[in-house]
């Protein structure tokens, strides 16, 4: 058994002649998180505070005195910062958790900046501008860091970018096509993501990213299935349902892989949001409604049921 | 940590402080150099528009145009009067012709109403927005190529409210 948990111990206590030295000793080993976990839980905490404080409070001392200061003083302060900042990453002895907090920290100043300048020369329609250049100026920044919370920020600036492109930019464009690009964005990262941390074993990618990569696509192909429905443009949707197949099915067969819940009762709930309002859309009265709602009670249910099964299986598995 | 990612950190600090500060100056330039053209606000209840600190500005010169054979981008051509209040005499995808006494405004089309020039709301400090009620012109600062940069509003006696 590699995975010892609380319960198992006190199942087992109750039904051997273990001793209570003995039981406070597997505790320790298996349960009780050591005083270095402690230690490096504390300064990862007390480090992000840090760095979130920092950036908030600057952020919010430049708000207050936004009339009283000259726009070269806001601007240089600002600019200052971002320098000390970067330096304290160069310079200092530190480990490599706390610099690449810093580093994350820098790139919101970065973005800080950005936002400062739109507000003092009234760029305020040039988002999609703004957006880009922030994201430009931290690339090499994350490439180098390794830090999946920076890899986040990244992500998700990437995804605004791409969407106020498509908003202020290439206005043609069908509204329902944002969904197909949002889709190909993030599976290609979620992909990578997945592909790099089992290729190369140096290169740990922790599981949250990767989950939340995932999330973010279940969450793209249920809204764009489900707002494509209702909104008949059928080329794109189908476009969009051959992508979300692939993807789901490619989700399937690497969650029964690896023996992930998480994948497989994303790719479920995905599924039956996207069922009823097929449903809902089909007929629009109070009957579709009841039968929508007796749908979604079922399917819930028996979905559940079944990912207990599995999970129990996979559990006398290991 | 390595050398090489130490040397990456400092050249993405150096490329972003080179770009961030060209943007500055760019905008400063602008704003020593520039013509200003005062531009006569939408009468759209400014009132109403105040939303916390900022005020969303619309220009009273497109409001009189058909925008439907207008192209995406291009320029809007205005003379001005003494005071500096502009009027417009047409729109153009180049920057030339322009005559004399002729100034440049980079527009782009945003549907098939409204156009706009890069500055459509006006941000202030918290709890100020009395002091912009009073607003009738939006000023801008307008270079040779068009570009233009919001520095202030004005009152009826093109005044600039401090």
């Amino acid at each position: 058994m590699k995975n010892i948990q609380r319960e198992d111990i006190h199942l087992i206590s109750q039904h051997s002649n273990l001793t209570q030295e003995d039981i406070e000793k597997s505790l320790e080993s298996n349960v009780y998180n050591s005083k270095e976990a402690w230690l490096s839980f504390f300064r990862l905490l007390l480090g992000s505070l840090a760095v979130g404080l920092t950036v908030s409070g600057i952020i919010f001392f430049l708000a207050y005195n936004w009339a009283g200061l000259h726009k070269f003083v806001k601007l240089g302060l600002t600019e200052g910062l971002l320098i000390a900042v970067t330096g304290l990453v160069l310079l200092a002895k530190i480990d490599t958790n706390t610099r690449n907090l810093i580093l994350t920290g820098a790139s919101f100043l970065i973005g800080a900046l950005f936002a400062l300048f739109g507000q003092i020369y009234q760029t305020g329609a040039d988002s999609y501008n703004l957006f880009l250049a922030w994201t430009i100026f931290i690339t090499l920044w994350v490439a180098i860091s390794d830090f999946a919370p920076l890899w986040l920020l990244y992500i998700i600036l990437v995804n605004t970018t791409l969407l106020l492109y498509i908003q202020q930019i290439a206005k043609n464009l069908p509204d329902s096509l944002i969904f197909d690009l949002l889709l190909i964005l993030n599976s290609i990262f979620l992909i990578s993501g997945i592909l790099i941390s089992r290729k190369n074993k140096a290169i740990t990618i922790p599981t949250w990213f990767l989950n939340t990569l995932a999330l973010a696509c279940a969450a793209i192909s249920t809204l764009g299935i489900s707002i494509g429905i209702l909104d008949h443009h059928n080329l794109i949707l189908l476009i969009l349902i051959s992508l979300v197949a692939i993807l789901f099915a490619l989700g399937i067969w690497y969650a029964l892989k690896i023996n992930s819940i998480f994948y497989l009762s994303l790719i479920a709930f995905s599924l039956i949001i996207i069922a009823s309002s097929l449903l809902a859309n089909i007929l629009d009265n109070e009957i579709m409604f009841l039968l929508v709602g007796v749908f979604i009670a079922s399917s819930i249910t028996l979905t559940v049921r079944f990912l207990l099964i599995l999970q129990k299986k996979w559990a006398h598995e290991n | 940590m390595k050398k090489y990612k130490r040397l990456i950190i400092i050249l993405n600090l150096a490329l972003f402080l080179l770009y961030f500060n060209y943007l500055i100056f760019q905008k400063e330039d602008l704003l020593d150099s520039g013509q200003l053209v005062l531009l006569k606000l939408a009468p759209v209840d400014p009132r109403s528009l105040m939303q916390g600190d900022y005020m969303s500005l619309r220009y009273d010169i497109p409001a009189k145009f058909d925008f439907a054979k207008l192209s995406e981008r291009g320029y809007c051509v205005v003379r001005l009067d003494e005071y500096g209040v502009a009027a417009l005499i047409r729109f153009q995808e180049d920057i030339t012709p322009l005559g004399s006494g002729e100034y440049l405004i980079k527009y782009a089309l945003v549907d098939k109403w409204n156009l706009k020039f890069g500055a459509e709301s006006f941000f202030f400090q918290e709890g100020q927005s009395q002091k912009y009620e009073v607003a009738e012109y939006g000023g801008l600062k307008v270079d040779d190529n068009g570009n233009s940069l919001l520095s202030g509003l004005y009152d009826k006696y093109k005044k600039k409210i401090n």
